[in-house]
């Protein structure tokens, strides 16, 4: 199978999911390593299916928070190795009979609190570890978004739709890099006003005179962002909308508008 | 307005926040996740009370396990709701769980209505959304995704063959991909 029939066939919809057996799950795993269209098709399966439990929620009482910052207040306190392995050896009644087994009792003690000691400092490092190779790997992850972003703009069949600001935006100036081949599309902000609170932008592509959602974006001067990709659009256009963004376009709302050349 | 070159998201936060250890970091993911994962839970015990104690357990499990999570598997969502289906899973295995025999709309509409928070409009948007979905891919997906269920068992409660599972949840995703 080729990657485009491994996407097509619904065995990533089913490894998001948790529904694989763990032999076909590991096989998906190793794939997404290689190929990161197919970590991406993860991404966006997960961004779906997140999308889908939210619209799913329901709200468990109030109480319930404050439950669980109380449990976990506790355990943070409460180191589970700590006590015990001190205390041990100096409540043992055999401390009082016989001097060796005191002085026994009492190296024991020592080595139990050295131990305790460097196991607190292991795990420092260790959760510091963590911490880093968390760093990395979402490194790794920008390096391999930077580097499909590239061929993108690099790519021949790349068309540059230079969304111009309308009355609201007068001085706004969006672009957009969109290949229809390589179904890729890429989101520039030069110039745009800051959102209002609670509201954030959005992405439209006129597909046969519709728009369709090409999905909503962070108000970020820096970024090349990827959007959803498109076969057909005659247009593009971005319009300011409540964060998560909406089904249909706020009209008049409408910042920047381009049409495909 | 934002100067920082390189922005993180919110999940990236509340991540670092969990791993040095601090509580506001499990406030912050609660309040962002909560909901989305109690309404998981519900689906699959089917009470308010097991679901509320699952719901605790959860986030305890994920408090303990953050070094666990790998960003290069995908979001934070995902991993968690992994967490929250297991464990609720697990609740209905242990041996004093007696199997509600309501429907499950029921309960969830039950609770739904004995919370006096007020529901926020984009969440209804979404739910009239969701509806779209025709039957046979909504069963497909809840079963799966909020209950569960492997491909196997999801293709014999059904009643369809393995392969029409694959295809019917690739369907069932890529519509629901177009509405988000």
């Amino acid at each position: 199978m080729n990657i485009q029939e491994i996407i097509e066939s619904g065995i990533i919809e089913l490894y998001v999911m948790n529904a694989l057996p763990e032999d076909e799950a590991a096989e998906v795993e190793a794939l997404a390593v290689e190929h990161p269209e197919i970590l991406m098709e993860i991404e966006n399966i997960q961004d779906a299916l997140q999308l889908y439990a939210q619209a799913h929620a329901v709200e468990p009482n109030p109480d319930i928070k404050d439950r669980v910052l109380e449990k976990i207040n506790a355990e943070n306190t409460s180191s589970p190795q700590s006590p015990k392995a001190v205390e041990a050896p100096q409540t043992s009644p055999l401390s009082t009979r016989t001097p060796w087994i005191t002085w026994l009792a009492a190296a024991a003690s020592v080595i139990a609190i050295v131990l305790f000691f460097q196991n607190m400092s292991h795990q420092k490092a260790l959760t510091n570890c963590a911490a880093e190779n968390t760093k990395l790997i979402e490194n790794q992850k920008v390096i391999v978004q930077l580097e499909h972003k590239l061929n993108i703009l690099r790519s021949p069949d790349t068309k540059l739709i230079d969304m111009k600001g309308l009355a609201i935006d007068p001085d706004a100036k969006v672009l957009v890099y969109w290949n229809a081949k390589e179904k890729a599309t890429l989101l520039s902000i030069q110039t745009l006003k800051k959102p209002d609170s609670g509201k954030q932008y959005q992405l439209w592509a006129i597909v046969d005179k519709k728009p369709v959602s090409a999905g909503v974006f962070t108000y970020d001067m820096t970024a090349v962002q990827e959007m959803k990709a498109f076969e057909n659009a005659e247009a593009f256009a971005v319009t300011e909308e409540p964060e998560g963004g909406s089904l249909t376009p706020t009209l008049d709302k409408m910042h920047v508008l381009g049409t495909v050349l | 307005m934002n100067k920082s070159a390189t922005p993180r998201s919110a999940d990236e936060q509340i991540i670092e926040l969990l791993l040095l250890r601090e509580t506001s970091g499990m406030s912050l993911l609660y309040d962002k996740y909560s909901g989305a994962l109690f309404g998981t839970i519900v689906r699959v015990v089917r009470s308010k009370e097991i679901a509320e104690e699952v719901l605790q357990d959860t986030f305890t499990k994920v408090w303990r396990n953050i070094e666990n999570y790998d960003t290069s598997k995908g979001r934070l969502f995902t991993w968690l709701i992994n967490i929250a289906r297991n464990s609720a899973i697990d609740a209905t295995r242990q041996k004093d769980f007696k199997r509600q025999n309501q429907p499950l709309e029921n309960v969830v509409n039950t609770i739904d209505t004995q919370q006096s928070s007020m529901p926020n409009p984009e969440t209804i948007d979404m739910r009239q959304l969701t509806e779209k979905l025709s039957p046979e891919y909504k069963d497909l997906v809840d079963l799966i995704y909020f209950q569960g269920y492997t491909q196997s068992e999801a293709a014999e409660e059904l009643n369809i063959p393995l392969g029409t599972v694959k295809t019917r949840i690739r369907t069932a995703i890529i519509r629901l991909r177009e509405f988000f």
